[in-house]
């Protein structure tokens, strides 16, 4: 692994003296200053009892020094790498070197992180001795260095994936989006690792999938590593194919089905003892997945009129290349998706034994807003080349489409109308599940007349494209 | 030995069609200098040929691979300098050599010697420990070339490699690409600067709107678009009385004549030309040269556009 061009290309410009002696110089202050304090307390304060218990307090500060680390600093470096090479304008270089990218991936994600992993190294051992020293069984330290280890997998790809835009002109990072998240979930990473401090037996905390019983611990590494697999996927593809979308279309539905797969695994347990308010949570998690996927599959309009002439080229002129354009929407997709998203919600109603017809009306309810979202999304695609601004108005329309019916209800003072926007009704689902099945079909009704406009927007701009596919 | 075979290659930007269907082949030691205005698709084509971007259609084949598929396999016998690059900044020329090396696959044991010729080669050899970001435009521009012949590619892609150097830096660029040349490597280069590619192509191939106009050897095309031979008299003393018997010369006609240099355009090529020749020294003219007066890319190119017009 470490015959990697990348690797060395990163080793010369990261670990020159000069540089290494400002990163050791640093840690080992940080090291020496975690040290000093906690000694302090234990002699002065009486935070710490006995030398057992100051270790184990050493040990989750390390443990906090190590997340720091290995997530967030690593997740900067990674994103900075191919983002370093387009505004470097190295990027041909880099993209037209006869590497696989496989090799491209590891070589950025550990020659990028060099720095970092030899201090992560470093960190671990010391995270051994005090561990050891503090008494933390080797099963629980195990446990935790699985889940830091395949959460730093899950950061860093990501990281890397979603710096792989080559259209990219600004040498900005993203550190707005990760300093964001590190105010949002940092307080509650770090409580929770306070709180993991003071459990006794941790590594006997539990989680269920389906009928296994596991530490939790190895139930975040397993669902960390899923997604990371599935990162790093992405990253393989935009090494080989960067102008295609992140998914192929069977890759979004098999993502899609693991998805699926793992929410029940995590729900089947509690919802098969009829804590049924959990389906809901399911629900939610799984809508958002059923609305974020089709983003990463999403087939441009200039893909739309490349894909049109590959039909027209196979196919010949004369079959009905109409419906084949459709076939291979990003309409047909979404669709697809939301089949997966049925089938795992009518396990769901089954497992939580809900009343069985009031889920599948919930569901078809729920499939009239997806389609009216996701037409306003196909609106974008087909009719950005004919105005850039398209997007802002649909969006416009979607935010409408969601907080008006809640805020005419209000002013009309009437129950049944915020029911018409998916706010509403995915409000009502949570909190009073039973609704009359009339006033359910009148917003079926209402969300498919909806879809008339966009649904004959899009059926010229498909005409359109096969038009405009024949003059080239 | 054809070594790259172009086969309707197409590329479309959404409704733009930026490479229209082009064929043509390169043989082994050619230059070909890829001519056209902005926007032509030069660039897009040589990006094609790097596997930097993917066609819409069409085939291409380099030394035997399909570029379509074995697109890994192909880079390792291209070298392709893009319009606007830059190198690794953190990295000096004998570590950035040092890496290209290796990510082409050269051997291990002949990386050093490997650096050293290369680094000689483009008159760099005494900023083997700068840092590239201490290097001028011109240092830059060279380096880059130099990172294209490391792995000793079969094919070199060069778009506009003069591009944003000052003269001094586009004499050196270019007194490495007559090396280059000398050597036989096969070469594609492109550009719209005329005057940067003549004298230094052995093939052109002319594109406007995605399409290749013209393509061939610079002398055939010459022939092919000139349809006359123009050439440069200089006579000792007696340039009036030349001028009235070149006049009476069936074959020939006078373009110019100032004092004693007379320019004369014929359309009966080289016997024609001899024929001329003869009959002046005939006459009792002292030729002190005759020389044919070869059309460069910019006329070619001129008269192209004025075709198409």
């Amino acid at each position: 692994m470490m015959s990697n061009p990348l690797i060395q290309r990163y080793r010369y410009s990261l670990l020159r003296l000069s540089h290494l002696l400002v990163y050791v110089t640093i840690y080992v202050s940080v090291v020496a200053l975690l040290l000093f304090v906690n000694y302090t307390f234990y002699k002065h304060q009486d935070t710490f009892h006995s030398p057992q218990e100051l270790c184990r307090g050493i040990y989750f500060q390390f443990l906090a020094f190590q997340i720091i680390i290995l997530w967030i600093w690593g997740a900067f470096s990674s994103a900075s790498a191919v983002k370093e090479e387009i505004t470097g304008k190295t990027y041909d270089f880099f993209r037209m070197l006869p590497l696989a990218a496989h090799q491209k991936t590891i070589g950025i994600l550990i020659g990028k992180n060099l720095v970092i992993l030899l201090l992560t190294a470093i960190n671990c051992i010391l995270l051994i001795l005090s561990g050891s020293i503090g008494r933390l069984s080797v099963n629980l330290q195990s446990q935790i260095f699985l889940a830091l280890f395949s959460i730093a997998i899950l950061i860093n790809s990501t990281a890397l994936l979603s710096s792989i835009n080559p259209s990219l002109k600004s040498k900005k990072t993203n550190a707005l989006g990760i300093v964001v998240l590190v105010f949002l979930f940092g307080p509650f990473l770090f409580g929770s690792l306070g709180a993991l401090s003071e459990t006794a037996k941790l590594e006997q905390v539990s989680g269920w999938f389906f009928v296994i019983e596991l530490p939790v611990f190895i139930l975040i590494s397993l669902v960390a590593l899923y997604f990371s697999c599935w990162a790093i996927i992405g990253i393989l593809r935009k090494f080989t194919r960067e102008d295609e979308p992140l998914f192929t279309r069977k890759g979004a539905l098999l993502f899609m089905l693991g998805f699926e797969l793992i929410l029940l695994g995590l729900f089947y347990h509690y919802l098969g003892k009829g804590e049924t308010d959990l389906s809901y949570i399911y629900w939610m998690i799984s809508l958002l997945a059923v609305l974020a996927v089709p983003f990463g599959a999403i087939r441009s309009f200039d893909k739309y009129l490349e894909y049109s002439g590959l039909i027209r080229e196979k196919a010949g002129s004369n079959v009905n290349n109409f419906s084949r354009v459709l076939l291979h929407s990003n309409i047909s997709l979404a669709l697809g998706l939301f089949v997966i998203w049925s089938a795992g919600s009518i396990t769901i109603i089954l497992i939580s034994r809900m009343e069985f017809l009031q889920g599948l009306y919930q569901i078809w309810i729920l499939f009239s807003f997806y389609l009216f979202l996701l037409l306003l999304l196909e609106l974008n695609v087909l009719y950005k080349p004919v105005s850039a601004k398209i997007g802002l108005l649909l969006c416009f329309i979607a935010v409408v489409y969601a907080i008006l019916p809640p805020i005419l209800s209000a002013i009309l003072e009437s129950d049944t109308l915020y029911l018409h926007s998916p706010v509403g009704f995915f409000w009502i689902m949570i909190d009073e599940p039973y609704t009359e099945i009339p006033s359910l079909i009148s917003i079926w009704v209402v969300n498919i007349l909806l879809c008339v406009i966009p649904i004959l927007l899009i059926w010229k701009r498909y005409s359109y494209i096969l038009k405009l596919r024949q003059k080239m | 030995m054809e070594i790259l075979e172009i086969n309707n290659i197409r590329k479309e930007f959404g409704t733009v069609v930026a490479v229209n269907n082009v064929s043509f082949s390169v043989d082994k030691g050619q230059v070909l200098g890829l001519i056209g205005p902005n926007g032509a698709g030069k660039t897009t084509l040589l990006r094609i040929l790097a596997t930097v971007l993917r066609p819409t259609g069409g085939s291409v084949r380099l030394l035997g691979y399909d570029l379509a598929k074995e697109y890994l396999q192909i880079r390792k016998y291209i070298g392709f300098m893009p319009d606007f690059f830059n190198l690794y900044n953190d990295l000096t020329p004998r570590e950035c050599l040092d890496f290209f090396a290796k990510a082409y696959h050269v051997e291990q044991d002949l990386i050093p010697k490997r650096i050293d010729e290369t680094l000689e080669y483009v008159d760099l050899e005494n900023k083997r420990n700068s840092f590239i970001r201490h290097l001028s435009r011109g240092m830059v521009q060279r380096m880059g070339v130099a990172v294209l012949l490391i792995h000793e590619p079969d094919l070199l892609l060069l778009d506009e490699p003069a591009s944003g150097l000052d003269p001094k830096a586009r004499i050196q660029l270019r007194n490495v690409l007559n090396k280059l040349s000398a050597e036989g490597k096969t070469i594609i280069i492109s550009s719209h600067i005329l005057t940067e590619l003549s004298g230094f192509c052995s093939h052109i191939a002319i594109m406007d709107k995605g399409n290749i106009k013209l393509h061939g050897a610079v002398d055939e095309i010459q022939q092919k678009i000139a349809g006359s031979t123009k050439v440069n008299i200089s006579v000792l003393e007696d340039g009036e009385r030349a001028v009235v018997l070149i006049n009476k010369f069936p074959d020939a006609k006078l373009v110019t004549a100032e004092n004693n240099n007379i320019t004369v355009e014929t359309d009966k090529g080289p016997k024609g030309l001899a024929a001329l020749n003869t009959y002046l020294v005939k006459e009792g003219i002292k030729v002190v040269s005759f020389s044919e007066q070869k059309a460069d890319l910019e006329d070619l190119f001129m008269k192209i556009s004025s075709q198409e017009e």
